[in-house]
């Protein structure tokens, strides 16, 4: 492509439209967003303290905050995962895998490589032994749907 | 699920397909050449190079009844090349497509009277024979794509036509083009649908470019393979999308064996099958991986000790068993991505070939 030294798409009205077009917009405001991790923060935290990591990590994996603009709700959510991560017994960490569902399995592992990047707010240990067991439950293909997947947490 | 025949090319095969009988197959062989090889018990002859394009060659169609091959490449053209029997040559006459970007893959269709080309272009150019001007004319399906278009694939009523595009979706339309096609039956799609109606939209639950597209036998529903290493099959009478997220990396390129069948292969070099049981897919079945006989044949000199060696190399070397033999070869047939999956043209719906950049061309038997 050395003989492109113009970005030519970028100069075509519609195709500004059709990117748009291609992002993931929440359906809920930034605020009432904001308001919903808030609420699941003290329904796990209350399951951590009584030991249930299974639930706590359900709760804190549902409804993801999707979207764009919503970085202070993403981050929120995030170290509210990273919580509940670090907070399961060792030993518990296979079986609260195993009881997730697809779906959830798939969310996990974006809020894993998420912290993973960001080394110096998360634990990476703990976080790459996670991402062990997640990678032997869901495979490769795991690791290419957070990858290729347009809604970001 | 035993492989009939392999053959391996000194050179990465990136797109291939049989004439009617399976006696000779066109490959392109990762250049601006299309090379037509014909069958000489278990070795294949070159018989013909055809070379028109000036850029990569990405598919290659061969109609089994017509006898004619549609080529499309990089260099924005598609070429159809008819058979001359008295001098044995093929020649080729140009389509006028009228992209501005490369052409990604050609398909005729089931009467081969008209074919497909997706385009980089944002669209698919359906393809008939202008008798008036004696070449190929070219309409577009433009709108609502968003992006390169990578794959398509007909209906088997000769009008619908399904595309899958890296702007995630997978699109059926309607290619039907007045004065070559007969008014269609009513279907699941729709009805009285002229050219370029949307008839349904799809797309998989991680997103993803979507790599391949395949309507099932009957025509009710559609398949797609997307790089979020996920099949989906969408069936608009049901209203049902339903969808296998897979272990394995992406695949890129699937096709139906049965109306409860799907085979689909890739970037992890065995072809997989995915079989409906009840409401749902799952995958069942990796081809190639546990023919025996051919394994222990190469991977070591005596035939009958692959299991007393493997458990010496564990004692010796003291390392639990790995996923690939000691020579660093994969398992499975494939040592590369798998780059094109079809069907056999001669109708037999247990036989299908894999072409991939190993240079391998391997022919299957899929049980159903």
């Amino acid at each position: 492509m050395a003989h492109r030294k113009l970005a030519i798409d970028g100069f075509d009205e519609e195709h500004q439209q059709i990117a748009q077009q291609m992002q993931y917009l929440s359906t809920k405001s930034g605020s009432e967003v904001a308001s919903l991790v808030d609420q699941k923060a003290s329904a796990v935290r209350a399951a951590i303290t009584r030991g249930n990591s299974a639930e706590a990590l359900e709760k804190a994996l549902s409804e993801p905050p999707y979207g764009h603009g919503l970085e202070a709700a993403q981050s929120a959510n995030a170290l509210l995962v990273a919580e509940v991560l670090m907070a399961t017994r060792t030993q518990e960490v296979n079986d609260v895998v195993t009881s997730l569902s697809e779906d959830n399995r798939d969310v996990l592992l974006k809020y894993i490589y998420h912290g993973l990047a960001h080394p110096a707010e998360f634990n990476c240990g703990v976080l790459l032994s996670w991402h062990e067991r997640v990678v032997e439950a869901g495979g490769l293909g795991s690791i290419v749907r957070v990858m290729a997947d347009r809604k970001s947490i | 699920m035993s492989i009939l025949d392999e053959f391996l090319f000194p050179f990465c095969v990136t797109a291939h397909s049989f004439n009617h009988d399976k006696s000779q197959v066109a490959l392109c062989p990762n250049s601006n050449e299309v090379q037509i090889y014909s069958r000489s018990g278990t070795q294949w002859t070159l018989l013909h190079v055809l070379k028109e394009h000036d850029l990569l060659v990405t598919s290659i169609d061969w109609a089994p009844r017509t006898n004619r091959i549609v080529t499309c490449s990089q260099d924005k053209n598609a070429y159809v090349w008819t058979l001359d029997t008295v001098a044995n040559t093929w020649n080729p006459t140009l389509v006028h497509l009228r992209v501005n970007r490369a052409a990604t893959q050609a398909k005729w269709s089931p009467l081969e009277n008209k074919f497909a080309v997706a385009s980089g272009d944002k669209c698919v150019a359906v393809c008939y024979f202008g008798e008036d001007n004696d070449w190929w004319v070219s309409k577009h399906i433009k709108k609502p794509i968003a992006s390169t278009v990578l794959c398509v694939d007909w209906h088997p009523n000769n009008v619908l036509l399904a595309c899958g595009s890296t702007d995630m979706k997978a699109r059926v339309f309607s290619a039907y083009i007045k004065g070559v096609d007969e008014k269609p039956a009513a279907s699941a799609w729709g009805e009285r649908l002229p050219f370029s109606t949307l008839c349904g939209e799809f797309e998989s639950p991680s997103c993803g470019w979507v790599h391949s597209v395949a309507f099932s036998p009957d025509g009710d529903s559609v398949a797609f393979a997307s790089h979020d290493s996920s099949i989906t099959v969408a069936t608009p009478s049901t209203g049902e999308v339903l969808s296998v997220r897979s272990h394995y990396l992406p695949f890129i390129t699937l096709i139906w064996t049965s109306p409860r069948s799907i085979v689909a292969c890739g970037h992890d070099c065995s072809p997989m099958v995915f079989s409906k049981d009840g409401a749902s897919w799952r995958l069942t079945r990796k081809l190639g991986e546990d023919d025996k006989s051919r394994r222990s044949a190469t991977a070591s000199p005596s035939n009958n000790n692959t299991a007393f060696n493997l458990f010496r190399q564990m004692d010796s070397r003291n390392q639990p068993t790995k996923t690939t033999s000691t020579d660093g070869s994969l398992k499975s047939v494939h040592q590369n991505t798998i780059t094109e999956l079809h069907h056999d043209p001669s109708g037999n719906a247990a036989e299908i070939s894999t072409s991939g950049l190993d240079g391998r061309l391997v022919l299957w038997a899929v049980q159903a």
